[in-house]
């Protein structure tokens, strides 16, 4: 059979078990009385065995099995759980991921495996295993005067059996058991070699000998058949002996019996009795699929959406009722199409949340702060290729909050808070957004420290920070060059700036947000679209090109009276519900010429930016369409306002407003 | 009419590479339960020729369910699926009632060996 089929399931699926002894040690350490958390990491870590044992890798199945014994020792309280076997337990773990991720970069792998062994005293157990059963006559029986008297009192043929076992039978004595019980009916076992004991103890080679006393009609083959018929029984071997006196006139081996491992016996005879019940590794009933098909069909069904609107626009435009009125059904079943491919690619948010218990326990610990790491809504579902690259954002902002927010235990005890640091990581869902947000109760930040640091670095000059709220200032961290690039991140192992995070979630049309206050907290708020790919968007018209607003970020469409148009310090407004809302034309924003003709209402998109909402002007509003995003590579500085391309149902381009940008200057 | 045979284990991984080895060795995989309670209640409702069963496993865990299998149907055949270290358990599935024991990491042969031992 090849292995090779299964690479992929048991890559997943330990990635599973390895997630499950993180968790399940994190848990414990906090609350060291856990059983349930030892007996999963130790059914996690010997499932684990198991698995890379039957794909061949020795030295994965070696690690898991001497972290099995500790958390055997763990769950029978001959160990305690403390600090120091906790670090060593998740440095197994941390090892254990490496060898499946880039194994090249284990090193001291054999090192790591003595610490473990010598921790839970099992160094020589292996060794025992291994140690061979004499070498000698095998058919030497040693038997007594007494014996050879019933022997030699019965009618019964006398023979000896030789089993060979398999090279590789693992609990010999068992076979031997299974020997022992079919012979039952055939006669009576006067000896066997080695011993019963040492049998029982598997300290043999993977042969044993009986001396047999058969029925006067025992057929020799009846018996070599339905021994042959017992697993792992390789060769049987039934000679009957001729000469009693044989026996008698051989010489006597002895063995010496050694053993540590009754012990060892008792405790696994425990184990029994404490493996308990969890409901974890529940298995659902789930396929897996690379990623890169879910793309691929993906893009398919994007095509076809597309070729859809073609058809429907050829339909309008000539008129067509009857077509339009069938293509209505077809335009229902590839939206749902469309939509059961995105919820495919959907997966819990959960799959990056998991890895932060750790990250925060080890960060918190290498800074000697103590945090208390709550987080909710970690069953919210994003689209997998947003989820595999939040990653390294949420990991510098926790950093950040951890490092940077959350003081120290004294420091805390000392303006009257508690001395754990909360951290607070949530998402939920917020129209067709996903918002993450990470929330701690440390310092806060204090504005006039980022309105110095601006200054110094060139962020922004004396006359910009003039006009700026405290609430701005502090978003100056999210601005190129802020951030001490310099300092080297243990956690993501360059130094990355707040610019780096805010770039990268743009990239995935995101935003990002932050609010402080001093000696309070902050929050980091980032805003994160369900799904790439396709958007429901309002196509609207501005010196004869087409753009596309995204939809989820447009609160309403009005039509604008020029009159109603007032201009505060030098910015054109108008009072919406009590509000006041800054206009944008996308003429002038996008370097058009300006619209000579006088109007009398202007059609103005309202779209909301963080808790801001803007009037974005434009020529014409088209109306709302499906368009499929195409990235547009190499987008210069200049062409920023822009978030990518749209093919329309007649096959023309539209550009699709990047609406953070567009509003921010 | 090939044999039916289900598989018990938590793992999707066993179950997976249980599934192809069974069937290449001619046999029908008729079902493939998660933990003890599954196992037991699948039994009753397939009436499998054989079980293999896994030992560590949540809710209910092999011995359990091979004693309560056998209490079900005093004929039923169960090979047990061990892993090393695990020679108690195995003592007690054999004294349960199961007929066999296979160790993992699972070699192929050794599992088409103990079907064949046991269904012929």
């Amino acid at each position: 059979m090849d292995m090779s089929d299964f690479q992929e399931l048991y890559a997943s699926e330990s990635r599973e078990h390895l997630d499950i002894l993180n968790d399940s040690l994190l848990t414990l350490e906090n609350d060291p009385s856990n059983m349930e958390m030892i007996n999963e990491s130790f059914r996690a870590a010997h499932t684990l065995k198991g698995m890379a044992g039957t794909m061949g890798f020795d030295n994965v199945s070696e690690l898991a099995h001497v972290m099995e014994n500790i958390l055997d020792l763990l769950r029978d309280e001959k160990l305690v759980v403390d600090t120091e076997v906790i670090n060593l337990l998740f440095k197994a773990i941390d090892t254990l991921e490496l060898l499946s991720n880039s194994p090249e970069e284990v090193e001291n792998l054999d090192e790591l495996i003595d610490e473990l062994k010598s921790y839970s005293q099992d160094g020589d157990l292996k060794d025992v295993e291994k140690r061979s059963f004499s070498d000698g006559d095998k058919n030497t029986f040693k038997i007594s005067d007494e014996e050879l008297q019933v022997i030699e009192s019965n009618d019964g043929k006398v023979i000896t059996i030789d089993i060979q076992l398999e090279d590789d039978c693992v609990f010999k004595s068992l076979r031997a058991d299974m020997v022992f019980e079919i012979l039952e009916d055939y006669g009576d076992i006067i000896r066997v070699l080695p011993g019963v004991e040492e049998i029982r103890k598997e300290e043999m080679d993977n042969n044993f000998s009986i001396l047999f006393l058969g029925k006067t009609d025992l057929d020799k083959d009846n018996i070599v058949e339905s021994l042959i018929h017992i697993s792992e029984v390789d060769r049987v071997k039934v000679d009957l002996v001729e000469d009693i006196d044989q026996l008698r006139a051989k010489e006597i081996i002895n063995k010496e019996v050694k053993s540590n491992k009754d012990k060892k016996e008792d405790r696994v005879n425990e184990k029994d009795k404490a493996t308990r019940l969890s409901k974890r590794l529940k298995s659902k009933s789930t396929i897996r699929v690379d990623v890169e098909r879910l793309d691929s069909l993906m893009n398919l069904v994007a095509e076809l959406v597309i070729k859809r609107t073609q058809v429907e626009s050829v339909g309008e435009s000539y008129n067509l009722d009857e077509l339009n009125k069938k293509l209505k059904p077809l335009s229902k079943v590839t939206t749902e199409l469309q939509n059961a491919v995105m919820e495919m690619r959907m997966v819990p948010i959960s799959l990056v949340f998991n890895r932060f218990p750790r990250l925060v326990r080890d960060l918190a610990q290498g800074l000697e702060k103590e945090i208390n790491l709550v987080i909710e809504g970690e069953d919210t579902e994003l689209d997998r290729t947003i989820i595999d690259e939040i990653g390294d954002p949420l990991v510098h902002m926790l950093r950040n909050a951890i490092d940077h927010g959350v003081e120290s235990p004294e420091e805390r005890e000392k303006v009257g808070k508690d001395r754990k640091g909360l951290v607070k990581l949530s998402a939920f869902h917020e129209g067709n957004n996903v918002v993450i947000q990470i929330q701690d109760d440390g310092k806060g930040i204090n504005p006039d420290i980022i309105r110095q640091k601006a200054l110094e670095k060139g962020v922004v000059t004396q006359t910009e920070l003039e006009g700026m709220e405290d609430s701005d200032v502090i978003k100056l961290i999210f601005a190129p060059g802020f951030s001490t690039n310099t300092e080297i991140s243990d956690v993501s192992g360059r130094g990355v700036g707040m610019d780096v995070v805010k770039t990268k979630i743009e990239s995935l049309s995101g935003s990002v947000d932050i609010t402080s206050e001093v000696g309070r907290g902050s929050t980091f708020i980032m805003k994160l679209p369900l799904t790439l790919s396709i958007i429901q968007g309002f196509l609207t018209k501005v010196a004869n090109q087409e753009y596309v607003i995204p939809l989820e970020s447009i609160q309403e469409i009005v039509d604008v009276n020029p009159k109603e148009i007032q201009t505060v310090r030098s910015q054109k407004v108008i009072h919406r519900r009590g509000s006041v809302i800054p206009l944008i034309s996308l003429r002038k924003n996008l370097n058009k010429e300006a619209l000579t003709e006088k109007r009398n209402e202007i059609p103005t998109v309202i779209v909301e930016v963080g808790d801001d909402n803007y009037g974005l002007m434009v020529d014409s509003i088209i109306g709302q369409q499906e368009v499929v995003i195409k990235r547009i590579n190499d987008l210069s500085e200049s062409l920023q306002k822009i978030a990518g391309g749209a093919i329309l149902g007649d096959g023309s381009i539209a550009l699709i407003i990047n609406v953070e940008e567009i509003t921010t200057n | 009419m090939p044999k039916k045979i289900l598989i018990v284990d938590d793992a999707q991984f066993m179950r997976t590479m249980l599934s192809k080895l069974i069937e290449e060795n001619g046999y029908e995989v008729v079902g493939e339960a998660v933990n003890g309670e599954e196992a037991v209640s699948m039994y009753k409702d397939l009436s499998p020729d054989l079980v293999t069963m896994d030992i560590t496993m949540p809710k209910m865990d092999g011995i359990e369910a091979t004693k309560a299998i056998m209490g079900h149907d005093p004929s039923a055949k169960v090979i047990v699926c061990s892993a090393m270290g695990q020679k108690p358990m195995v003592v007690e599935s054999l004294k349960a009632g199961a007929k066999d024991f296979i160790v993992k990491p699972i070699k192929p042969n050794k599992v088409a060996d103990a079907l064949v031992n046991i269904l012929g």
